[in-house]
């Protein structure tokens, strides 16, 4: 008969199995001399108790190695799936801890004597003679005590004592349990195979050896974590040191040097405190920049520029020499005001209308310098040209004021301009650490192919230029440029010719993402347009990983249009004749030089490039410097 | 000092030589009765617990005669009480009846058949709950009450009720009160074909096998005493306890089928059963204490009758021998690495 019939059985917990009553040792419950029987059985269970303790930590010992295998298994698994940095020691001090676990558990187990007694009659199969003995022997003391030996004295018939029934009852069964315990094998609680734990341990063991020899995929991301905390270490120095730069610069609290400085300190911190968090640390990275970015002037170096040549001029009408200010020294510009300010009312009324002339020729460069520069300029001009000395006086304390004073925002606005460049720097060198290894793009390759033709004449010259590039799908381009120029000028309306010229290799361009540098900006062909020869065209490997947005300059395999960059028929070389001619189109070159270098500024600062790069690019535009 | 009573003039039997009397009875028990080894002790076991015993069987299968036989044995009174649906409490315990005694007309007890050392209540389901009721007072306490006057019963009193597990038609089965007083409940179980060749050897032919005297109804009573007497270790009773426990389903140790089909579970006097059987079957092992292995060889016998089944596991055909079975498999006997 089926005790279960269709309906299902319900799951249920089943509550462990009680805690067995353990016998107590009659010894060290019982004082005084004790039933030598009693004295007996207890000695003969020593030897016993000592090989169950011994089994005991038998099996203790297949436990606690099924479970560091087990640990070390579960340990280096899940080392495989995420990165554990501490996997070693960790793994190195599961064995000890399991020591530790089973020396511990080793000295627990050692039996007690009522233990011995529950194990020797289920082992011996005695039906709880020794261990009832042991509990008698407690529940009934008198029976503990040595006494008769005569159990088998009859009481005569009539009524019964139980209580010395009771005695005799108990001497006699701790008797057979006597006898019984002597009839079993010695060889009791020999050491067990644990079968299960030890077949956990085999299996563990066989997995943990490929899951420790084969590489783990984590290292790398181990390694690469390290080297984002070092990272941030050293780009948390390199910040301080911006930032006790820009706190050495800033004048007051308002400085945004100061500001900046604070706020770098700030980042630095958080780089040391949070190493690893790479995202958040990035993210404060590019908004400290962006912030900083935001509060550049794109046209600092234009306005820069305009003041040096503003104060070069300045300090030239100033002094009569136009070498007086070679470096165009605002502070000696001021200076220079200065003193033609005392010099005014020496001044005759044509040398005044000649200095009011020259200085009204210098508006337009005053207004691109300086706002307040411009307005004390003109009015400078009009007091001299009015005769107003005093009034002239006082325009060119304030123009030199001007001029200081907008020195110092240019200054600023560099520092803040190379704090921006530095922590850009920061930002790739951190990101760079944290790309992974294997996404890392190869060195690319690449050559710009352009065309550029050339017009040239004495002061003036245009060039075009076209440039193909194109990334192959690993991420290299390849490009190649050609320039080619033509030229028509006269020279300083000498004679009459024509020149053709041919130029090669503007830009080539190139480099892990060619989409864009192969866009070629080349083109410039001599004798128009300005080339550099130095210009690498194969980058290498320390560019392989920067991303260069040059989106701006267009698409892969579209053409460029640079246009007026030319230089002038002074600057032309290679062979040229013919007859050149002012078609009143060209542009001379120093008034678009300061829009092209803030152009090329800005892109520097807005993207990551890297400093070679920059270098490259600053030079190229520093030998194109009209002031020089 | 505390003391009992023993009877008058009984003989003292020591401890060693209880197992040998117990298995005179039960090798000459078994002269008789052929096969049914279980059955012939557990039924001394309910005689030597000073307790009652319950037959479960179908007829034919020897329970009148191993009743007979045990009576033979040990030379005491037997009655035989058949239960039929008419029979009256005073049929089974006798009543005052009127007679002529010197001229006068008195009332006389006349004893019923319970008056006897073992009494066989044969088919005790056919009976009336009234009349089944008769016997508690008899089965519980050895004394009969009738007409306000106390009738002691003479020890040993054993009881050894059957009742056929076929033909329920028009019984009346034993209420739960009754069914706790009786030690045990023996199934008696359909002999073997070898059993079966030697009871038609011996029942069929000319020659007819009797049982020898090897006990008196005295030495039978200091037997019961010296049961008692057997020590029982704290752990020992601990199990006894926990397996009675585990019966009722409200009990945290309670095994999945008590909880699920099983209504109510032993009362007390199922504990008092498992040590008293236990006790027993330790003596008869030759062993002066009791042990784990003992309880759970008398589980069965103590217990089937007082684990009363929900409608569930009626209906469901579940059996309290499957519960003490499962029981028995969930309270594990104490034990250590």
């Amino acid at each position: 008969m089926p005790i279960h019939g269709g309906r299902p059985r319900r799951l249920r917990t089943v509550p462990p199995p009680a805690a067995p009553v353990v016998p107590p040792d009659p010894a060290a419950v019982l004082g005084g001399p004790l039933d030598p029987a009693l004295v007996q059985l207890r000695a003969t269970l020593f030897p016993y108790r000592r090989r169950l303790w011994l089994r005991r930590l038998v099996r203790r010992g297949w436990l606690a190695s099924a479970g560091v295998l087990v640990a070390e298994l579960v340990l280096w698994t899940i080392a495989r799936f995420i990165p554990l940095e501490a996997a070693a020691p960790i793994g190195a001090a599961i064995p000890v801890v399991g020591l530790l676990a089973w020396l511990v558990a080793g000295v627990r187990a050692r039996p007690t004597l009522g233990e011995t007694a529950l194990a020797v009659d289920a082992e011996g199969a005695l039906g709880d003679r020794v261990s009832s003995a042991l509990e008698l022997a407690v529940a009934v003391p008198a029976s503990a005590t040595p006494g008769t030996d005569d159990l088998d004295a009859m009481e005569p018939s009539g009524a019964v004592d139980e209580t010395a029934e009771t005695d005799r009852f108990v001497r006699r069964q701790r008797r057979d349990a006597l006898g019984a315990l002597g009839s079993i094998p010695t060889s009791l609680f020999g050491p067990r195979f644990s079968r299960q734990p030890a077949t956990t341990a085999l299996i563990a063991a066989l997995l943990l050896v490929p899951v420790t020899l084969i590489p783990n995929p984590q290292d790398a991301v181990i390694a690469q974590q390290q080297q984002v905390r070092q990272a941030a270490e050293r780009q948390a120095e390199k910040i301080d040191r911006v930032a006790q730069d820009l706190a050495g610069k800033g004048q007051d609290a308002n400085d945004p040097r100061t500001r900046l400085a604070q706020e770098l300190r700030d980042l630095a911190r958080q780089l040391r405190e949070h190493p690893d968090d790479l995202d958040a640390n990035l993210a404060r990275l590019g908004a400290i920049e962006t912030d900083v970015r935001a509060q550049i002037d794109p046209a600092n170096e234009q306005r820069a520029a305009s003041l040096t040549a503003l104060s070069r001029a300045l300090s030239g009408a100033a002094t009569g020499k136009p070498e007086a200010n070679r470096d165009g020294d605002p502070d000696k510009t001021r200076d220079d005001l200065k003193d033609l300010g005392d010099k005014l009312d020496g001044m005759t009324p044509e040398q005044q209308r000649e200095l009011a002339r020259q200085l009204a020729g210098l508006e337009a460069t005053a207004s691109q310098a300086d706002g307040a520069a411009g307005t004390a300029l003109s009015d400078a001009a009009q007091s001299l040209a009015q005769g107003d000395t005093q009034g002239a006086k006082s325009a060119l304390d304030r123009l030199g004021d001007a001029l200081t004073g907008a020195d110092r925002r240019v200054t600023a606005t560099r520092d803040l301009s190379g704090a921006a460049s530095r922590l850009q720097d920061a930002r790739r060198d951190l990101a760079d650490a944290g790309r992974q290894t294997a996404g890392q793009g190869q060195p690319g390759q690449g050559q710009g192919q352009g065309q550029g033709q050339g017009q040239g004449s004495p002061g003036a010259g245009q060039g075009q230029g076209q440039g193909q590039g194109s990334p192959n799908p690993s991420g290299a381009g390849q490009g190649q440029g050609q320039g080619q120029g033509q030229g028509q000028g006269q020279g300083q309306g000498q004679g009459q010719g024509q020149g053709e010229g041919q130029g090669q290799g503007a830009i080539g361009g190139g480099g892990s993402n060619a989409r864009s540098l192969g866009n070629g900006t080349g083109g410039n062909g001599h004798p128009a347009g300005p080339t550099n020869p130095n210009r690498p065209s194969e980058l290498g490997a320390d560019l392989s990983s920067v991303f260069a947005p040059f989106d701006r300059l267009g698409k892969p395999g579209d053409s460029s249009y640079v246009a007026g960059t030319g230089g002038d028929g002074q600057t032309q070389q290679g062979n040229q004749n013919g007859q050149g001619s002012n078609n009143g189109t060209l542009t001379p070159y120093q008034q678009v030089y300061t829009d092209f270098a803030n152009y090329a500024q800005t892109s520097l600062d807005r993207g990551y490039i890297p400093l070679s790069i920059k270098d490259y690019v600053r030079d190229y535009f520093s030998s194109l410097d009209p002031s020089n | 000092m505390t003391a009992s009573s023993a009877p008058e003039g009984a003989p003292r039997l020591a401890p060693e030589a209880f197992a040998e009397r117990a298995q005179a009875i039960e090798r000459e028990v078994g002269r008789v009765i052929v096969g049914q080894a279980a059955l012939v002790r557990q039924t001394l076991t309910g005689l030597l617990a000073n307790s009652h015993v319950l037959l479960e069987g179908v007829p034919g299968l020897g329970k009148t005669m191993l009743v007979r036989t045990i009576a033979d044995v040990i030379d005491c009174d037997f009655n035989r009480i058949q239960f039929t649906p008419d029979l009256m409490p005073a049929d089974i315990t006798g009543t005052n009846i009127l007679i002529e005694e010197g001229g006068q007309r008195v009332f006389r007890f006349q004893p019923g058949p319970i008056f006897a050392n073992l009494v066989l209540a044969d088919e005790i389901n056919r009976a009336t709950p009234k009349t089944q009721s008769s016997l508690l007072e008899a089965m519980q306490e050895h004394q009969v009450t009738v007409a306000r006057q106390r009738f002691p019963l003479d020890a040993p009193f054993f009881v050894l009720a059957t009742q056929n597990p076929l033909e329920m038609e028009g019984t009346y089965p034993l209420p739960e009160a009754q069914l706790d007083r009786f030690l045990f409940k023996v199934m008696v179980p359909f002999p073997s074909e070898a059993d079966l060749v030697t009871i038609m050897e011996r029942t069929t032919g000319t020659d007819s096998v009797t049982a020898d005297k090897v006990c008196t109804a005295a030495e039978i009573v200091e037997m019961q005493r010296l049961a008692r007497a057997v020590p029982i270790a704290p752990h020992v009773t601990a199990y006894a306890v926990s397996v009675l426990a585990a019966t009722h389903p409200d009990q945290p140790r309670a095994p999945g089928l008590v909880r699920d089909y099983v209504r109510y579970g032993g009362s007390p006097r199922g504990a008092q059963a498992l040590v008293t059987g236990g006790k027993i079957y330790a003596l008869l092992d030759g062993r002066f204490n009791v042990s784990i292995d003992d309880i759970r060889a008398v589980a069965l016998p103590s217990l089937r009758h007082r684990i009363i089944l929900n409608f569930e596991g009626e209906a469901e055909g579940i059996t309290t021998e499957a519960v003490v079975r499962a029981i028995l498999d969930a309270v594990v006997a104490p034990t250590v690495e």
